[in-house]
């Protein structure tokens, strides 16, 4: 059933066509998205359609990424967006 | 003449659909992957079954998703979905994004559908993994079939019901409603009720979403205060009061909801007046009945201006599209125009009932010192309070003091809360405390992007 997958970190996430790639990871019980920038705590997805901006993530090496937005697609590479990740970033 | 329509849910597509009958060239630019808005979101892509679990109200989005469909394939109009748009101009100058190549294209009019946000909630531990508003659930149910297990929901509002039953019907009932409002609050709320039709069928089917979440045992809390989330790594554990008395409950996600607001990011922006609405505590732009802003040919249309809902978005979005004809010269009629009016007004009735019964509560408008308000920067309520006291003057000075509404989200989730904070500090009106200055671009874009901006003709 599930085909097509994406890389989080170094694991598979398989989903489905027309899943965000939030809503795969939540799936997933993934709910750790990004390192905030001032108090260094863990944040995850809170209002899931582009608003809150909690969901960031690295795709394919670019950063600030929201979640949410962003569609599943094959063979991507995510990863959780820290503080350090902005400043390596290729934008 | 080209029309551009920001916002594909059921106000930009009423207003599309009549404005492409009349044979005015339309473009809607819409943020998700498919047509729909929020209420009617991946409606087009689901199987019958899995629509029919989320209920009739939602499956009744069907028609006027084929009837854009319909029009887009004859390309009698333009769909243009997963565009973020960023900037939009007095001249009517629309730039968006798609995938990070942005587009640029000058229209004659617009319409802003932009619809709503949740309100922000802020309490202690509203930031913790795994606490996200119950809309999020919602969106994960249409979109991956997914409902969070054992939920605690935390709220009030007509929507914080409805997903408790979407739970039911999907066959994992939340574990227990914790809700804000109290029966005083339904007493307050029962004089602005009206006998007629749309008032008691609002009513009948908030009393079946009742019935349903009572005939599923789920258990619901009501005159919950001062809600605590402590967490750790496997669950939640959710503090409140209730009366005098103390109680917890355990929970491996906690869904909050406290009503929706206008989303004003794009009409601050163009700085279209806004107005305080007292009853639903929120800025609404300020607009004409037929949604005609202090710009010539901008027009509002939805929840975007007023939260009244799905069917009236309907209606609004349609006079703002008659408006636009009859301001053009294209087409004139007004019977029609007062027609919508009158429907806008019934449920105006129906709406200050829902306004009082579950008006946002003084404990997370105004949150404890301790409790972080601005998600994205990380600024405490106690933090706004002190830089207020040291003199700072409005919202617009409270970033130079402390970031508040400075993060990447711009001020959604912390501005309303700001304007409550300090309304309540220097004790004045929210029209003299005023709102963050919002600029474009109001979605973050690289700079490689602007300067790789496509115009399109």
């Amino acid at each position: 059933m599930h085909k097509s997958f994406f890389y989080f970190e170094d694991q598979r996430i398989f989903f489905e066509k027309g899943m965000s790639i939030a809503s795969a990871l939540i799936c997933y019980g993934i709910k750790d998205f990004r390192q905030t920038q001032v108090l260094n705590k863990p944040r995850g997805p809170f209002c899931m359609m582009g608003a809150c901006f909690d969901c960031l993530l690295v795709v394919d090496g670019i950063v600030n990424q929201q979640g949410c937005m962003r569609l599943a697609e094959q063979g991507i590479k995510v990863t959780r967006q820290t503080p350090y990740s902005l400043l390596e970033s290729k934008l | 003449m080209r029309v551009g329509i920001i916002g594909a849910g059921p106000a930009g597509i009423s207003a599309s659909l009549v404005l492409a009958k009349k044979n005015v060239q339309v473009t809607i630019l819409d943020e998700q992957p498919s047509a729909g808005g929020q209420i009617y979101r991946n409606l087009g892509n689901l199987s019958e079954q899995h629509a029919q679990s989320l209920g009739y109200e939602y499956m009744e989005g069907q028609a006027l998703l084929k009837q854009v469909e319909k029009l887009a394939k004859k390309k009698l109009l333009n769909l243009i979905s997963r565009a973020s748009v960023w900037s939009i101009t007095e001249d009517k100058e629309v730039s968006w994004s798609i995938n990070g190549q942005s587009y640029c294209q000058k229209f004659d009019a617009i319409i802003l559908a932009t619809g709503s946000i949740e309100r922000a909630m802020p309490l202690n531990g509203w930031t913790n993994l795994g606490v996200m508003t119950v809309g999020a659930a919602q969106i994960l149910m249409k979109t991956a079939r997914y409902s969070p297990p054992n939920c605690v929901l935390v709220g009030s509002g007509p929507l914080f019901y409805l997903v408790a039953c979407q739970m039911i019907k999907m066959g994992n009932p939340p574990k227990a409603l914790l809700e804000t409002q109290s029966n005083l609050d339904l007493l307050k709320a029962i004089i602005h009720l009206r006998p007629n039709l749309t008032s008691l069928s609002y009513l009948a089917k908030g009393l079946l979403m009742l019935t349903k979440l009572r005939l599923a045992g789920v258990k619901r809390i009501k005159s919950v205060s001062d809600v605590r989330i402590v967490s750790n790594d496997r669950a939640h554990i959710v503090k409140f009061r209730k009366g005098k008395k103390k109680r917890q409950i355990e929970a491996q996600t906690v869904l909050l909801h406290a009503g929706v607001q206008p989303n004003i990011q794009i009409t601050q922006a163009l700085g279209i007046e806004h107005d305080w609405n007292y009853n639903n505590h929120c800025w609404e732009p300020h607009a004409d009945k037929f949604g005609r802003t202090s710009i010539k040919n901008i027009f509002v249309a939805g929840d975007g201006v007023k939260i009244l809902g799905a069917d009236i978005a309907k209606t609004s979005g349609e006079c703002a599209a008659l408006a636009l004809l009859i301001d053009n010269e294209i087409f004139i009629d007004n019977a029609d125009l007062s027609r919508g009016y009158r429907l806008q007004q019934k449920y105006i009735q129906i709406r200050k009932f829902l306004d009082v019964l579950y008006a946002p509560k003084e404990w997370y408008r105004c949150p404890p010192n301790d409790t972080i308000i601005c998600r994205c920067e990380e600024v405490t309520a106690g933090e706004v309070r002190k830089a207020v006291e040291m003199g700072c003057l409005g919202p617009n000075q409270l970033k130079a003091f402390s970031r508040c509404g400075m993060g990447n989200c711009q001020g959604r989730y912390c501005g309303t809360t700001v304007v409550n904070l300090i309304c309540e500090i220097v004790g004045q009106t929210p029209e003299e405390t005023g709102y963050f200055r919002i600029r474009s671009p109001i979605k973050p874009v690289s700079l490689a992007e602007v300067a790789n901006l496509e115009t399109i003709f």
